[in-house]
């Protein structure tokens, strides 16, 4: 018998008559997000979508009053600071009005920023077991924050009533400018995601990145309150345009296309560079 | 009808962890002097082979045993074919759905309820929700579930959790079936219903790769075997052929 032991067997080849449902290769396109698979599973994903939105309001004491603290807290302690302060470069918006304003965006793309890159580290039990397009999970997570983005807006059209002020037809563009906030979040949580699984130092950086990316946006101060000199920093950023546009639209004036056209630019060149990091970080995951 | 071809599957892991800095100068550096020519031919430094030139095809309703010792690749292999980690070179070509069951009892989000991780995984395995409800009541029939559909996961025994998410798999219908170790996990009598369940979805032309190192229970649900060794495919035959020869090889190395 033993020596059946060291012999190879031939490989009984069979013939395939059609095409396969998978070829697994160790090659993959750098931009295969495997979004064919994504649309066709989408029952997944809105059950992930469901099951964050489940466990985020679960054991909880205020429930969804938690939603609606999240910005109108900071926004008291701003005002409370910094009314006197910028109240006579920020032009006919109230200052409280002006930084929720700011805050309702930054919220949620920090929210998903953060959520959105630990979102592979974080279920790693998941991804060892089962195969399912792993751009599920940032995509999840970054959607699974649109309801609390809503209710912000529900919250910031409230204290523009109550500060007096109208409710203009230029409000049409909110959800393309939502749409832009969305899409960025996307991008960067999705870049991070797949950083952490191959650099865990990565997940430090994230909070720190976003702390810094708070100040250099101009959320609780207008943009102009930048020396001249270094306002390019603000306009590289990607959420200026978003935000500058987003408080156009509450006082009737049409967006600022050319900053929005910056951050169309900008955002697609992360999406690109995210789609890229993430096809080949991806095949790390299990290993 | 062919429904999985494995073609020259290599699968090569780092030992080591590096930095990430210094791995990649060490790379361009190899590179450049040309020291890197093909994946199957050369290993970079600190990796070994978990499979080296697995070739195998499996038709429908075939039932193929994957066995070997701890360490001989059997899982990767697995791992590979349901689409977890990716082949380092060579090919897999799938013919059909498939549902794999690795590391059984995990998966489960533990704060969710058995009815929210029912639906859950039953999408993950490839289920649609309108699927999930049609078979809604048969899974948590055979998990004997009833009463603790509303509890949360974290709750369960392992027991339970391990019925669970077999019965989930079982009734994805799927066309190929990947399990892992799933006969050696649970009381004695889930094990028989299991066994039995398998061999039920088998009768209905399901292909199914099973890898064990215990080859008296993979001979009551496989035709052929599979015995992988270091990674290397030692043999391929009918499951009683291997049984023995792998036997034989246990006893000699015991001597």
């Amino acid at each position: 018998m033993s020596e059946d032991v060291s012999v190879t067997t031939n490989v009984h080849r069979m013939t395939a008559t059609r095409e396969p449902l998978f070829r697994l290769t160790s090659r993959r396109r750098w931009y295969d997000l495997e979004l064919k698979e994504i649309v066709d599973r989408r029952d997944l994903l809105w059950l992930l979508i469901l099951k964050r939105i489940r466990l985020k309001y679960r054991q909880t004491l205020l429930g969804v009053l938690w939603t609606i603290i999240q910005p109108l807290a900071p926004m008291l302690v701003f005002s409370l600071v910094f009314t006197n302060f910028f109240s006579g470069s920020i032009g006919t918006m109230a200052y409280p009005v002006f930084v929720l304003a700011g805050l309702v965006p930054w919220l949620y793309f920090s929210n998903a920023v953060n959520a959105g890159g630990d979102s592979l580290t974080s279920q790693s039990y998941l991804l060892g077991r089962v195969y399912f397009p792993r751009f599920m999970l940032p995509l999840s997570v970054v959607l699974s924050g649109v309801p609390d983005l809503l209710i912000g807006c529900a919250v910031l059209s409230i204290v523009l009533l109550v500060a007096g002020m109208s409710i203009y037809s230029t409000l049409l563009w909110v959800p393309l400018l939502l749409l832009l906030l969305i899409w960025l979040a996307l991008s960067i949580g999705a870049l991070f995601a797949s950083l952490t699984i191959v650099y865990r130092d990565i997940r430090n950086v994230v909070p720190y990145f976003l702390q810094l990316l708070l100040f250099l946006t101009p959320i609780v101060y207008p943009p102009e309150a930048i020396p001249e000199k270094w306002s390019w920093l603000i306009k590289i950023n990607p959420l200026t345009g978003i935000i500058n546009s987003f408080r156009a639209v509450l006082l009737g004036e049409s967006p600022i296309w050319s900053d929005i056209a910056a951050s169309v630019g900008i955002t697609s060149i992360t999406c690109i560079v995210a789609v890229m990091t993430f096809v080949k970080m991806e095949r790390h995951v299990a290993d | 009808m062919l429904m999985l071809r494995v073609e020259n599957l290599y699968k090569a892991y780092r030992y080591q962890t590096r930095g990430f800095l210094f791995a990649t100068v060490h790379r361009a550096i190899a590179r450049g002097f040309g020291d890197v020519t093909s994946l199957s031919e050369h290993l970079e430094d600190g990796e070994f082979y978990a499979l080296h030139d697995v070739n195998f095809d499996v038709a429908r309703g075939e039932s193929l045993g994957i066995i070997g010792s701890n360490g001989s690749g059997k899982s990767t292999l697995l791992k590979i074919l349901s689409r977890i980690s990716f082949p380092t070179s060579g090919q897999v070509l799938i013919y059909g759905r498939t549902g794999s069951l690795l590391e059984i009892g995990g998966g489960f989000n533990q704060d969710l309820t058995g009815r929210e991780n029912i639906f859950l995984l039953g999408a993950m395995q490839g289920m649609k929700i309108r699927e999930i409800r049609e078979r809604f009541d048969d899974i948590v029939e055979f998990a004997g579930l009833e009463k603790f559909l509303e509890t949360q996961v974290k709750h369960y025994s392992s027991g339970m959790q391990v019925r669970l998410s077999f019965a989930i798999t079982a009734h994805g219908r799927p066309e190929i079936l990947f399990l892992d170790e799933v006969l050696a996990v649970g009381d004695l009598d889930f094990q028989q219903r299991c066994v039995e369940k398998v061999k039920q979805l088998q009768q209905q032309g399901v292909t199914t790769l099973f890898v064990s190192h215990d080859i008296n229970k993979m001979s009551e649900v496989c035709g052929r075997a599979i015995w992988l060794e270091k990674g290397v495919q030692k043999m391929d035959g009918k499951v009683d052929e291997v049984q023995r020869a792998y036997e034989s090889a246990l006893r000699d190395t015991k001597q």
